[in-house]
This record gives C-alpha cells, sequence and structure tokens, in this order.
C-alpha cells in the first residue's frame, strides 16, 4: 500500500507542472461538483481516476486539482473504498502540503482507522496551520483520551466547542472526558449543555446518570436512567437494577432484577444482582445457583462471569 | 470554487468507536465494586502496593504510570523503588504532586543528580576516580523537606546493595533523601555511599523489581511497573565504551532478576521503554508518555484483577463466609 502511494506520488509530481498548464477548466469540476452532490460518487469517480488506482488521472491544474483530490477521495469514502481514499488524501497532502481540507480528511480518516500514531502529526499540523481549527482540536481531543491524556483531551474538546458551541454530540464526548478525569461538576454541566442542545439523546442522559451517581446523587441518577430505559436501553435497565440493589432499596431492586430476568433469563448482572439480593434475604442456596449461573455466561460478560465463580467458590468455603 | 467537506470530517470524528463510553454488564459491575472497594476503610479491603523498578531514564516512565493511576482515583497504600524507581517513589510517598514529578522528569540531566562535568568524566576514565551522587541527595531532600520514612504520608520503602556482602538492604527507616541517594548509586560511575557502617551501592544490582519491599510494608496486592531495557534489540553503539558497557551489563542482569521477580507482582504494567538508553535524560518526556499510554491502557484490567482479588475481604458482609478469609488485616 505505501508503495503505490509512494509510485502514484512519483508519477503525480513529476507531471503536475503540465497539468497546470494544460489541465482542465473550472466547469469540468464544477460538473463533477454537481454530480457528487447528485450522490453519483461512481461517475464521479469513473472520471477522475477511469483505471480504478485511487489516483486523480484525470488532467486537472491548481486548485481544480485539489478540488479533485477532494473529492475522489470523498466519493470512495462514500463507495466503502476507505483504502483509495487514502491513496487519493495521502497524494493530495504530499502535493498541497498546507491545504487544511486534505489535511483533515486524511487525518481523520487515519484517525478513523485506528492509527492514531499517524494521525496525530497531522492533527497537529492542521492546528499548527489554523489555531482554532475545530477538526484539528476534536482530532487530538480523541486521539489523547484514547490514549490516556485525559487533561489534554480537555482542553483540546474546551478549543473544539469554542468553534462549535452548539454540537451537543461534541459536549457530550466533552463531558464523558471529564467523568473520567473525574472533574464530576464540570462534567454534569457539560453534558447537561450536550442534553439541551439534543435533548433526546439516551447517550448523553446515560452519562449523565453516571455522573451524578459518582457525585453521591444516588435518585436523581436513578431518575436520569428513566427515559434510557423507556427507549429500551438495556444498559440503563441493568444499571437501575444495579444501583437500586446498592442504595439498599431490595425490593425495588427485585423487581426490577425479576422484569429483567423474564427477558433474559441469562442475563449475568441481572443474576449477580439476584443472588447479592438472595444473600441479604438468607436465600442463600438461590443465591448460589444464581451464581453459578453467571459463572457460566464468560462469552456475554467475562468480567461479570469471573466475578460470579469466585463469589461462588467463596459461598462453597473454596477460597 | 470550494469543496467544503467540513461536515463530512466531522462526521468521521464523530462517528468513531474510542469516545464510547463502555456500558456493558462487565462495566457496571467494575464501577459497583469500585465503589464498593474505594467505599471500605483500609482495615476492611486488600491493602495495594505499588512498585516501581529500577531504570535509570527508562524509570521516569513511572511518573505516566503515576499520573494516570492518581487521575482514576486508584488507591496506593505502600511503595517501594529502586534507583529511579526510589526516586520517583520517595517523591510520590511524600505526598509530591505527580504535576511536580513530571516538572522534575523533564529537566532531568546527568548534571542534575551528580557532580558531573567533562573534568570529572576525564578523572573517572584516567583517574579511576568515581563521581559523587550527594547532589541526588541534596535534590531529595530539598524536594521532600528532608523527611523521614516515618513521616512520609504514604509508607515507603527502598533497596541498595551492600558493595562488600553484596547483600540487599532494605531502607524502611531514617532518613528518605540518603536512602534514596543509596538505592540509585550507579556503580562503577558513583562512588558507593557510607551508609551505617556500609559501602552501598545501587539496588537494581539485586532487586531491580523490589517486591518483597513493598509486601514487607503490609502490600497484599502488588501492582509493579517495570521498566526493563531491551538489551537484545538495543545493543550498545560502542562496546568499547565505558559507560555503555556498564550499561549493558546492569541492563542485563536486571533483566535476569526481573524473570523471577515479576511473577510474584499480582499486575505489571511494563511501559515500552527498553530502547532507550540509560544516560538518554533528553527522552524522559517520551518515556513518561509512553507510561501514561501504557498504565491507561492496562487500567481497566488492573482494576479487575484487584477486584477479584478483593472480593473475599467482601464476601463475608455479602452473607458469603468463610468470614475468617477477609484480607485487610496488615501483617
Amino acid at each position: 500500500m505505501r508503495l503505490r502511494v509512494a509510485a502514484v506520488a512519483a508519477i503525480l509530481l513529476s507531471s503536475t507542472s503540465l497539468w497546470g498548464f494544460w489541465g482542465a477548466g473550472d466547469e469540468v469540476i464544477h460538473d463533477l461538483q454537481g454530480q457528487f452532490d447528485a450522490g453519483r460518487y461512481g461517475a464521479v469517480i469513473a472520471q477522475l481516476d477511469p483505471a480504478g488506482l485511487g489516483v486523480v488521472s484525470l488532467k486537472l491544474g491548481g486548485e481544480n486539482l485539489r478540488i479533485g483530490h477532494v473529492l475522489l477521495g470523498a466519493c470512495y469514502e462514500k463507495v466503502g473504498h476507505s483504502d483509495r481514499s487514502l491513496s487519493v488524501y495521502q497524494v493530495g497532502v504530499r502535493l498541497f502540503p498546507r491545504d487544511k481540507e486534505l489535511l483533515s480528511r486524511l487525518a481523520a480518516l487515519l484517525h478513523q482507522a485506528g492509527l492514531e500514531e499517524q494521525a496525530q502529526p497531522l492533527f497537529e499540523r492542521l492546528v499548527r496551520l489554523d489555531p482554532s481549527s475545530p477538526y484539528g482540536h476534536l482530532g487530538l481531543a480523541q486521539i489523547d483520551r484514547a490514549l490516556g491524556f485525559l487533561d489534554r483531551s480537555a482542553e483540546h474538546y474546551q478549543k473544539t466547542l469554542d468553534s462549535l458551541p452548539k454540537r451537543g454530540d461534541i459536549w457530550q464526548e466533552y463531558g464523558e472526558d471529564l467523568y473520567e478525569a473525574r472533574d464530576y461538576r464540570a462534567a454534569e454541566a457539560a453534558l447537561r449543555r450536550g442534553l439541551d442542545l439534543a435533548p433526546g439523546n439516551v447517550d448523553n442522559m446515560l452519562a449523565l446518570a453516571l455522573v451524578l451517581r459518582a457525585e453521591g446523587r444516588t435518585e436523581a441518577a436513578l431518575a436520569q436512567l428513566e427515559p434510557p430505559a423507556r427507549a429500551g436501553r438495556w444498559a440503563a435497565v441493568q444499571a437501575r437494577a444495579l444501583w437500586l440493589m446498592e442504595s439498599g432499596r431490595d425490593e425495588e431492586a427485585g423487581s426490577a432484577v425479576a422484569g429483567l430476568l423474564r427477558r433474559a433469563p441469562h442475563d449475568p448482572l441481572a443474576l449477580y444482582v439476584r443472588a447479592r439480593l438472595g444473600l441479604r434475604a438468607g436465600r442463600r442456596t438461590q443465591a448460589l445457583a444464581d451464581l453459578r449461573l453467571a459463572s457460566a455466561q464468560g462469552d456475554e460478560a467475562p468480567f461479570c462471569a469471573r466475578v460470579a465463580a469466585k463469589l461462588a467458590a467463596l459461598g462453597q468455603g473454596r477460597p | 470554487m470550494k469543496f467544503v467537506g467540513a461536515l463530512l470530517v466531522l462526521r468521521l470524528l464523530a462517528a468513531g468507536a474510542w469516545a464510547a463510553p463502555d456500558y456493558s454488564p462487565d462495566a457496571l459491575l467494575r464501577a459497583h465494586l469500585w465503589r464498593e472497594f474505594t467505599a471500605r476503610p483500609l482495615s476492611r479491603r486488600p491493602h495495594v502496593g505499588l512498585v516501581l523498578s529500577a531504570g535509570s531514564t527508562r524509570a521516569t516512565a513511572h511518573v505516566g504510570v503515576l499520573q494516570v493511576l492518581a487521575q482514576a482515583g486508584f488507591p496506593i497504600d505502600a511503595v517501594a523503588g529502586t534507583s529511579m524507581g526510589a526516586v520517583i517513589g520517595a517523591m510520590y510517598a511524600a505526598g509530591r504532586p505527580v504535576k511536580r514529578l513530571r516538572d522534575i522528569a523533564s529537566r532531568l540531566s546527568l548534571r542534575m543528580g551528580a557532580n558531573y562535568n567533562s573534568f570529572r568524566l576525564i578523572s573517572l576514565m584516567l583517574a579511576d576516580k568515581l563521581l559523587s551522587s550527594e547532589k541526588t541527595e541534596k535534590f531529595i531532600s530539598k524536594e521532600i523537606g528532608g523527611l523521614r520514612f516515618d513521616q512520609l504520608p504514604t509508607p515507603f520503602a527502598c533497596v541498595a546493595m551492600d558493595i562488600y556482602t553484596g547483600e540487599t538492604v532494605l531502607f524502611r527507616d531514617g532518613d528518605v533523601a540518603s536512602a534514596v541517594r543509596a538505592s540509585m548509586n550507579l556503580p562503577g560511575v558513583f562512588a558507593p555511599v557510607a551508609y551505617r557502617q556500609r559501602y552501598l551501592v545501587d539496588g537494581g544490582v539485586v532487586d531491580y523489581i523490589p517486591i518483597d519491599a513493598v509486601k514487607r510494608l503490609g502490600a497484599e496486592w502488588v501492582l509493579a511497573s517495570v521498566t526493563e531495557n531491551d538489551y537484545r534489540s538495543a545493543r550498545p553503539e560502542n562496546v568499547l565504551s565505558v559507560l555503555q558497557t556498564l550499561e549493558q551489563v546492569i541492563d542485563i542482569r536486571g533483566a535476569f532478576l526481573s524473570r523471577e521477580q515479576r511473577k510474584n507482582a499480582d499486575f505489571i504494567i511494563e511501559p515500552p521503554v527498553g530502547y532507550i538508553g540509560v544516560y538518554e535524560t533528553a527522552r524522559a518526556s517520551e518515556a513518561m508518555d509512553k507510561g501514561v499510554i501504557a498504565a491507561y491502557e492496562n487500567l481497566k484490567p488492573a482494576t479487575e484483577s484487584l477486584l477479584l482479588a478483593s472480593l473475599k475481604a467482601f464476601a463475608p458482609d455479602w452473607g458469603l463466609e468463610p468470614a475468617r478469609a477477609a484480607g485487610g488485616a496488615k501483617p
């Protein structure tokens, strides 16, 4: 792949100057843009890269050549050929190293593929070219968060949100980052801002419930779980049963877990909750049976299964 | 004409699973048990020991590991370290914030801990006159306010080796700074430190990962941060160089020692810094970043390991016998 890109870049670099003189005009690129907007990605690809090599081979010059790379890369993304998009953007970035659009597209694609070490310097270059670039900062925020640099990540989220303050999903990511960094008050504020902008976002509600619980506001956390639970989010239903048990509301936890187990009789977390409730109520035999059953669900939830197995062993006098 | 693909880029960035929080049953149970663990008094949960291995510049990766553990609120009830691990461990045990440790480590240089200059180096080579590590002691003492071991907020121990007997000397009392100096007193470069009728050199020669030391402080579950040299791939550039040969010998010895010692840890975090040489102090920031990444990657499995080890202590309170098996009693 790398060799292919290098070879293609060499060919392009050697012939670009000629294209600059004799390249196609604005009408061609305007037409291609129109086809892209109409969703005719195959047609755009056929014109720009008839051989399907991931290379702009239509003779274009200057700005049109740049747009040609953006269009071809975007079309390949649209039709699911990320490898070819990557080739196109890589060549484009070599031809136009200061072009923010090509840089951000290449960086985003690498980032999406999990190639953080390659993506990070591109996002950094983007931020050097444009210190307020929201895409650069968002990319860096996500990479820093994925690697564990939560403080740096929070700074990049803030800079992203300075430019994109109406993006509820980014407020949510920022809030989750702050939650992980245990800055609960700021996390709550960010997640509430996200919910104001996207009121129906159940993931945001779940994240807010976690923050409220971490702040020790169990009632508010349980209330926050209701909408996602009603929307069918299984995690919210499981969390509700677990947190009710955790806060000593055994009767409510019992009915919540009974509902869970009616729908999923082998749910390992529900079995754990019922086992704990059973132990509290003196139903030891049933509790140990629940733990043994949960311990067999390792494919679904390996940690739950290991915890259940260990507790079952302890209950049988095998520490 | 401008093709604005900003929304597409944003969608690419927003669609990633890298940022998605984990709401799996495992994650919910982990958070639940972690809450239980952290709410308990020390006497009713296992004591957590942190061990910081030797490794000179490579060992600055421990700062990155500490950064992640502190960020996650991971309890550390006792710390033990050897050599550079002792320097970092002592400052952490004294309550110095991780940010401060990072600042210090990023300014690391050979001159910081030794009376090193060109003249001294020539003396070392030609006149067989070893350098003094006294500056290390002064630096540590100033940084932690001249504390003794019994004054440290977190129990701490470090090790050195008696150059005459080859014995491991465990420091758990007295002045911290002089003990740390002895622990990181690289043989062949620094003159042995006279301490209580002994002459002491770097503990990395005998106890690269001081797990026994932290267990003596009462640790029941041990997390070790190991910054071993990858001596098989990171060959010294010049085997005729005194310092490089010495480094290679110490690293190979450390690797052999740690092979056995690491079996006694409950969990190991191993930042991939084996390629960084003892004297490459300019790479300390790189090592710290590697420490952050390695620790963050391992945070979830480390937490799970600790929680599984804690169930024995939780079980009696949950109505599961045997009550006698509760962990947490300090030896």
